[in-house]
């Protein structure tokens, strides 16, 4: 085979199997709500020996070892034979991880490399987990084959197994090769030359299957495996074996029962892209969209123009058909972007049933809306902030259950993780029942830990206090634990949060609990801005982080230590004077302070957990703009996030809102 | 628009220590003016030259930035490169240029009073700057041409952008 077809048969296995641990790691915590879900059971034995059978077919044999191991208590679950208990969920979990580093390790260097042979121990306790029963079932198994006709690989192949382990006194049963066996069953006269040609044949077919499912990257592997073993079930009815011991999987089952079942023809509805491609893509339509806008306001001059004339009015019909195809366009390469937050999300379950079974506490993680679909860009920067935010419910949070007994609620902790469309946001909220924080405790620890002085601290209303936890270092905590305390955490979540222009918002009350709304926005490459004058000149507001805009009195504007604010619904704000901060003369009417009465704009910014107002001469309306990095050039000023070209091919430079809220701060 | 050249960074790199080594070669240059004095850039660095268009003005960029500008749905920063060298100001004219640089994979637009013509001259007649040339870092000098009765400045234009107080361009120079 050609080096760099393997690599690609590699590169799938590498994903296809990352896919099916990740929905393992779910499958599981569901499992442990509800043990007697065989469905869910059948489920998730088909994805690890589909991770067995793949990785023995590429020849991974430390990959497959482990998840034979772990296939082998599933199988046991499925017949119940044994029944799932917390440690063997822990031990089936580690074994996943474990696999998840073999498998990543693979993706890394194309081979399993020395530093994964270090599982004997975990395979032997995932084994020793498996063989509870171990004695009763031989007695059994023995009988079973003597009265039996039918004999399936996977039967012998046990039985063997156990045989084996009885002459050498050894544990491990899992390193047996079918064909060395094949012989030994010859030899002991268990099975007929004829049988084992048949076998062997089958089992090569099979790895031909697998390995034409291997080259076949775009079939989605899952919803093939669903159709099978459900027919499978329904031509191998249960009366026909008797309940043996180990594996009987259903596609071995499959294997030996003639007629095969034809495999439903799949067509290929997805394809693997390149993200580069897709973001060439999102370009050009920028692109696109700027010229139309161009256009548009060209068509809308000409029509000024040469009203009634033919020619300008047919212009204005093509351009507005333009402009139709163009958003829609533009929808449309926004989609091919999106994807679920479920793929976030569905790492959280396993970690809050993690930690919660190391902090002793009882806790249920509620998910909703985990279809909720997000820009890729966006999805990759919010993981981190939502780990962070859960772990912090999880720890600090929630109570403990002794805790919650003695206060009356319900043992059970819950954390809610929720994903909703609001407008042009997406509005994620994780939220518990926990203890909820108290402001002054916060206040009190800033002070301690020197985040603000004393004066400060008896200023600040509850909401700015609960803000503080946003502050790098900030942890109620004294002591730092593996799981929190080292105030690292909150501040990924607001730098992250900031980066892609998101909003949060606190919602904390004492003994009720706390939650935390992050808003954030559907895409981050085109967006919408508020456009604004200041003087002669024309900036862009991220639409995002405007929250409203008002139109106020010079007057009802107050001074507090030399800062502007003015009295929002009885919550102070700060304001900023754009024309002020970015050194331009105000145009003549305004600012000159002798008629107070003067009405001005303030443009309400939001971001992350601040707010402030931005004064501005004129507000223009709304305008859809690609953002164009000015990055590359060191022109010396935070102030301004980028540029981009408006509808008369002029530039006009997009305010950055995070530098300006800072530059607030430090005044 | 007058375009001359599509530059090519690559070829610019690996002419330069052609320069090193042969000294009887012909060097193509892009003078301009400003004010009394001629100065000139290196062809290669030059990938376009445009008609002043209008300029959108950035807030607290260093003085020499008069702003940015639209260049084909790309926006470049523009440079007046008379405050880069503190001469006196003028006025912008019909005859005022926009001068686009390539420097180090970036582009940037200088203003200048007025663009000449391309000369190609020996590169055995471009002497070492002297050391001190008012008002003008010599630093940013690669060298003067004399040419009859002109006296023609070479300028030095990736140093100009990337060295100083004010670097435009974030990179090293070798």
């Amino acid at each position: 085979m050609r080096d760099d077809s393997m690599k690609e048969i590699v590169g799938d296995f590498v994903q296809e199997a990352l896919e099916f641990l990740e929905s393992l790691n779910e499958n599981f915590i569901e499992l442990e709500k509800d043990p007697e879900n065989k469905e869910l059971l059948n489920t998730i034995f088909r994805a690890a020996h589909t991770i067995k059978g793949s990785a023995g077919f590429l020849g991974f044999q430390n990959i497959v070892e482990l998840a034979h191991s772990a296939e082998n208590i599933l199988n046991k679950l499925r017949q119940g034979e044994i029944s799932l208990t917390p440690d063997m969920m822990d031990y089936l979990l580690k074994a996943i991880d474990t696999l998840k580093a073999m498998i990543i390790i693979v993706s890394k260097t194309g081979t399993e490399g020395d530093a994964t042979s270090d599982n004997t121990e975990l395979i032997k306790k995932l084994d020793d987990l498996a063989e509870g029963r171990i004695l009763q079932e031989e007695d059994l198994k023995v009988t079973a084959i003597e009265n039996s006709e039918i004999k399936t690989v996977d039967e012998i192949t046990n039985k063997l197994a156990h045989e084996e382990k009885h002459k050498e006194n050894h544990a491990k049963t899992d390193k047996r090769k079918v064909k060395n066996l094949g012989d030994i069953l010859l030899e002991d006269n268990l099975i007929s030359k004829e049988e084992l040609e048949q076998i062997y044949k089958e089992k090569e077919k099979e790895e031909e299957e697998e390995k034409y499912q291997q080259v076949e990257p775009g079939i989605k592997q899952p919803e093939i495996k669903e159709q099978k073993p459900e027919q499978n079930r329904m031509d191998a009815p249960t009366e026909e074996v008797p309940r043996l011991s180990v594996a009987l999987p259903t596609e071995d089952r499959r294997r030996l029962k003639p007629p095969p079942v034809p495999m439903p023809e799949v067509k290929e509805t997805t394809i693997r892209v390149d993200i580069d491609r897709l973001d060439n893509v999102m370009n050009l339509v920028g692109e696109l969209v700027l010229a139309r806008n161009r256009l548009f306001n060209i068509s809308s001059k000409l029509e000024v123009k040469y009203e009634g004339d033919d020619l300008s009015s047919a212009l204005a019909q093509v351009i507005s058909n333009l402009n139709l195809v163009t958003t829609d366009l533009q929808l449309a390469v926004m989609k091919t972007r999106m994807q679920p937050v479920k793929k976030i999300f569905s790492k959280f379950p396993r970690m809050v049933r993690d930690l919660s079974r190391e902090l002793g506490k009882d806790i249920e993680l509620q998910i909703h809306g985990e279809e909720t679909e997000l820009d890729k860009s966006v999805i990759e920067e919010i993981g981190d902030p939502l780990v962070h935010l859960i772990r912090n419910s999880v720890d600090h949070g929630i109570e403990t259950k002794k805790a919650r007994k003695k206060i009356g609620k319900p043992e059970t902790g819950i954390i809610k993780l929720s994903a909703e469309h609001e407008g042009n946001y997406i509005v994620i909220t994780v939220s518990d029942d926990g203890k909820g924080m108290d402001p002054d405790i916060i206040k009190k620890k800033a002070v301690e830990k020197g985040i603000i002085d004393d004066k400060t601290a008896l200023s600040l209303s509850d909401k700015d206090a609960l803000s503080l936890i946003f502050t790098p270092g900030f942890s109620t905590k004294d002591k730092a634990t593996e799981i929190s305390g080292r105030g690292v955490g909150m501040d990924v979540v607001k730098t992250n949060i900031q980066k892609i222009n998101g909003i949060i918002d606190i919602d904390s009350q004492i003994g009720q609990g706390s939650g935390v709304i992050l808003k954030l926005p559907l895409t981050v490459a085109i967006i919408q801005t508020l456009i604004v004058g200041v003087g002669e000149d024309i900036f862009a507001i991220p639409l995002n982080s405007v929250v409203e805009t008002l139109r106020i009195a010079e007057s009802s504007i107050q001074t507090i230590d030399k800062h502007e604010v003015i009295n929002l619904r009885k919550s102070v704000l700060s304001l900023l004077r754009l024309g002020r901060e970015f050194g331009i003369k105000e145009s003549d009417s305004i600012g000159t302070g002798s008629s107070l009465n003067q009405e001005i704009y303030v443009v309400v910014v939001a971001l992350a957990e601040k707010r402030i107002g931005i004064v501005v001469d004129d507000l223009y309306g709304q305008e859809e703009v690609v953002i164009k990095s000015l990055g590359d050039y060191q022109l010396g000023y935070k102030g301004i996030s980028g540029a981009t070209i408006t509808g008369d091919g002029k530039v006009v430079l997009i305010i950055d809102v995070a530098s300006m809220i800072e530059s607030v701060k430090i005044r | 628009m007058e375009v001359v050249k599509e530059a090519n960074n690559e070829n610019a790199g690996a002419d330069k220590t052609k320069d090193d080594t042969t000294l009887e070669e012909i060097v193509q240059l892009v003078t301009f003016r400003l004010g009394n004095e001629e100065f000139a850039l290196d062809i290669l660095k030059v990938q376009e030259i445009n008609r002043i268009v209008d300029i959108t003005r950035v807030p607290k960029a260093p003085d020499f930035v008069e702003g940015v500008i639209n260049l084909r749905g790309r926006v470049i920063p523009i440079v007046d490169i008379r405050k880069k060298f503190h001469l006196k100001m003028k006025e912008i004219t019909k005859e005022t240029r926009i001068i686009v640089v390539n420097i180090m994979n970036k582009t940037i637009g200088l203003i200048v009073d007025s663009v000449s013509e391309v000369l190609r001259i020996d590169s055995g007649i471009i002497q070492p700057p002297p050391p001190l040339i008012a008002g003008l870092d010599s630093d940013y000098i690669k060298g003067v041409g004399k040419l009859d009765d002109r006296l023609i400045i070479l300028l030095d234009i990736d140093k100009i952008f990337t060295t100083g107080d004010h670097r435009l361009i974030e990179g090293m120079i070798k």
